[in-house]
């Protein structure tokens, strides 16, 4: 199992600000702040109704709980757990003030409502708007009505009627189906996330909606159909991230319907090609298209002339990425396309001959963010003329080996973002530690081991390098093939800005230098005070018991987690459930934990809103797993299968436990290969 | 052509009748279903599949009509996780220890995850896979995996993503 790719929605914490905004943002925080000190006060009146109808009771089951992970937010169900208060309300009554029931100007303080909407409009971080919307009714009115963006992170968990009822002025939604581990061909394409029911709402009530974010889902033509002929007018961005479902002709019509369109993102996506009509409407319709995306799909009839047609009608596309067309075809796009600052793409398709070919490759001016498939040695001059200002460079699907990387990277002393495989080499991450200082993001993935440079491994050597060299790495996600405590120790020490750290040991070498890695872990958590999302994938031996409890005692602030191979036997699990106070989403792999104490776990582990597991030890009928039975959650079983990826049988998959939070209900669009638990 | 089976005494059966007599066998029959299941679940995927693809390879086409010589494969129900098929007792022979000659095969049942399969193996071959299975369990997980290098890290194979997939298949047509 692999750490996935993390999108952050901003990118890193921080904004920059005008003047009158500051101001806005400052009021913003004293109100919430002022909403906080309340709380306390406020919260015990909300169980006691004292006919003024401005106070709410809440309904058992409707509290719903945003996390946000820098920018991107998730939002999860949670049943209310009201409790009664009543003897604090009668405290209260005895005080002389409380005889004016005149409460409503009392818990505005004075603010009126329009100013409340203005300040509220500036407060995006989802946890802070929960602990608004619970002040009072009047607050959780005004939350309700200027909630710009919800993230939800499984579309399950709701339904499209009860986000309607909470968020009808929602400018942008972002919805995810099915589970990662379908980006690693483990879940049955069938599993689920349909668009359709989340499109006919947003067709028949969302006014306001101008961004939409589909990821992980099925999305049909007559979906887009649906969608393009309600919101097409005031569509902004349309991202269908990782979706299947869908022809060209959908494009098609979003590229004649949809005019003010800034963004099509379709990223991976799998798109059954007609033809290639749609990138010429678009080329012709659109004049304010600034990011078109169709990376990593399989769509061929990709025409050069209509790609230079869209850099000569849309002055201001910043970004292309776009399937296997070859760079010669592109000169004259890039010529025209005086805006663009960022490329991703393209093939190298005439590599065999003479050196010169590609040299005639001019990149525009202003472009800082290049990722180039099939690139090799030969052709990766043609990026040195930019190098010094590229900031993002992906290298993941190029041909590149150690010493071209080594040789490349030595040029790009502003890169903030690299992502390549481990071909890269220690040798290479040494050099990123000297040369790329303000390095935020660190992507390694795994290689394919036969065809790779010898030197490409990664290990202790090039992980320490990175950590004291790129002291502003935010984001680190890698392979190793080897690895010591002494590294992750080092890790801990200097890289105090990781909010994401993910770390998979290899399976090639048979000895490891340095298991198990309790001691590094623990130094790796207490150090990296700010991680907030955290994946360890090792192999039998690789952690301990111990080790396991550590993770749980030293994790204060990660939200989500990755284990693979982890601890010994139920107690480690049960240690580490013990702690993890913030722990919303839990994936496990390959480890030795029993149903009874997968369970078990799942009730302590007090943020757990979700939770996949595969490679366990099942017992033979699952009645174990009953033990989490609880209401509003949901627990599914995907037996043991054949997994089939374009026809073709992979290895045999296990079986797969899934669990989460819902206020939906029970499923009802499961395929046969899922098997839904519910309670009784 | 004389018929002779290798029996694998899961139940102890021949264990406990023969207690005092024979030498003690390896640890390789529990006295119940579950330790069964346990016993054949602890057992390396991987071990078992090259075993059982060994067995395929070495059947011959005498196998006796009575015995099932299909895998049956265990069916997901919606509404409960059944239980695995119970385990195929073999009451027809009941002789212990029988040695056929070196070049006639006999069938080999082997029950594993709800599947019974049965293979034709001479009496060499279905004593090296046995060795093969008591090797694999006896091992400890933490050992070294003498069968694939590439699966130390334990039974499930690290999953690759897509992505990187296609990119992989591609490389290789160019």
């Amino acid at each position: 199992m692999t750490p996935g790719r993390y999108r952050g929605g901003g990118g890193g914490p921080s904004a920059r600000e005008s003047g009158a905004a500051a101001i806005w943002k400052g009021a913003a925080s004293f109100a919430v702040l002022l909403c906080l000190l309340m709380c306390g006060v406020l919260r015990v009146l909300w169980c006691f109704s004292l006919g003024s109808g401005n106070f709410v009771t809440p309904v058992v089951g409707e509290r719903f709980c945003e996390a946000s992970v820098n920018g991107r937010s998730e939002w999860f169900p949670e049943p209310n757990v009201c409790s009664d208060k009543r003897v604090f309300v009668s405290l209260l009554l005895a005080a002389p003030e409380m005889e004016n029931r005149n409460l409503s100007r009392m818990m505005s303080f004075g603010i009126s409502d329009v100013a409340l909407e203005c300040v509220m409009g500036y407060i995006d971080d989802p946890r802070d708007r929960d602990a608004i919307s619970q002040v009072c009714r009047r607050w959780y009115h005004i939350d309700s009505i200027t909630r710009k963006h919800i993230t939800i992170a499984l579309c399950y968990s709701t339904t499209p009627e009860r986000l309607r009822k909470r968020f009808p002025r929602l400018e942008s939604i972002k919805l995810k189906g099915k589970p990662r581990a379908a980006m690693f061909n483990l879940i049955p394409e069938d599993w689920g996330g349909y668009a359709g029911p989340w499109v006919s709402e947003i067709a028949g009530a969302f006014n306001c909606l101008k961004n939409i974010h589909f990821r992980r889902m099925i999305v049909q033509d007559a979906d887009i159909e649906v969608l393009v002929k309600a919101r097409g007018h005031m569509l902004i961005g349309l991202k269908l991230d990782k979706c299947s479902g869908f022809s060209t002709d959908a494009l098609r019509l979003v590229a004649r319907s949809c005019r003010c369109l800034r963004t099509l993102f379709l990223e991976e996506s799998s798109i059954i090609e007609n033809d290639g009509e749609w990138l010429h409407e678009l080329a012709v319709y659109n004049t304010v298209l600034e990011a078109l995306n169709f990376y990593m799909t399989e769509l061929r009839a990709v025409s050069w002339q209509d790609l230079v047609l869209l850099a000569t009608n849309c002055k201001f596309l910043t970004s292309l990425k776009i399937s296997e067309c070859d760079l010669l075809d592109l000169v004259n796009f890039f010529n025209a396309a005086t805006a663009l600052e960022e490329f991703g793409g393209g093939s190298f398709n005439e590599q065999g001959g003479e050196v010169q070919k590609y040299q005639s490759v001019r990149f525009p001016p202003r472009l800082c963010r290049l990722g180039l498939s099939y690139m090799g040695t030969n052709e990766m001059p043609i990026i040195f003329p930019c190098a010094g200002n590229l900031k993002k460079l992906d290298l993941q699907f190029t041909l590149l080996s150690t010493e071209d990387h080594c040789q490349l990277i030595q040029q790009c002393p502003n890169l903030e973002v690299l992502e390549v495989r481990n071909v890269i080499g220690d040798r290479g991450l040494e050099i990123v530690a000297q040369r790329c200082k303000k390095l935020r993001r660190l992507r390694i993935e795994r290689g394919e081991d036969e065809y790779e440079d010898e030197q490409g491994k990664v290990s202790q050597r090039g992980l320490s390098a990175v950590a004291q060299g790129c002291l502003e790495l935010q984001y680190m996600a890698v392979y190793v093939s080897d690895i010591t405590n002494a590294a992750l120790e080092c890790i801990g020490t200097f890289s105090k800005n990781l909010y994401d750290f993910r770390l998979v040991l290899l399976d090639r070498e048979e000895r490891i230098t340095d298991l198990p890695l309790d001691n590094g872990v623990r130094a790796l958590l207490r150090g990296c005070t700010k991680l907030q999302r955290f994946a360890l994938y090792l192999r039998h031996g690789g952690l301990t018991d111990v080790g396991l409890r550590y993770i749980g005692e030293f994790s204060q602030n990660i939200r989500y987690m990755l284990l693979g191979y982890v601890g010994e036997s139920d107690r480690g699990l049960l240690g580490f459930s013990r702690g993890c106070p913030d722990l919303q989403k839990l994936e496990l792999r390959g480890c030795c934990f029993s149903e009874r104490a997968l369970a078990h776990a799942v009730m302590q582990l007090t943020a757990l809103r979700y939770i996949w597991v595969q490679g366990y030890n099942a017992s033979p009928d699952g009645t174990d797993l009953l033990a989490m039975a609880r209401k509003f959650w949901n627990i599914e079983f995907i037996p043991p299968q054949q997994l089939y990826v374009e026809g073709t049988p992979v290895a045999e998959q296990p079986a797969h436990i899934l669990a989460y939070y819902s206020l939906a209900g029970r499923r009802t669009d499961y395929p046969n290969t899922v098997v839904p638990i519910y309670p009784v | 052509m004389s018929k002779s089976y290798v029996e694998i005494d899961f139940f102890e059966m021949e264990r406990r009748k023969n207690a005092a007599s024979k030498p003690s066998s390896p640890e390789f029959a529990p006295s119940s279903f579950r330790g069964i299941q346990n016993l054949v679940s602890r057992i390396n995927p991987q071990l078992l599949k090259t075993a059982m693809s060994a067995g395929r390879a070495w059947s011959s086409d005498n196998t006796p009509a009575w015995a099932p010589t299909s895998s049956i494969p265990p069916s997901p129900t919606r509404t409960a996780l059944t239980s695995p098929l119970p385990a195929v007792y073999n009451p027809v022979s009941r002789c212990s220890c029988v040695c056929p000659t070196a070049d006639s095969t006999a069938p080999l049942s082997i029950i594993y995850n709800g599947t019974v399969t049965v293979f034709d193996v001479p009496h060499d071959k279905a004593l090296a896979i046995m060795r093969i299975a008591e090797m694999g369990l006896l091992e400890k997980p933490a050992e070294d995996s003498v069968l694939d290098g590439n699966q130390v890290a334990g039974d499930l194979p690290m999953a690759r993503r897509k992505s990187l997939l296609r990119f992989f298949e591609k490389r290789k047509e160019r």
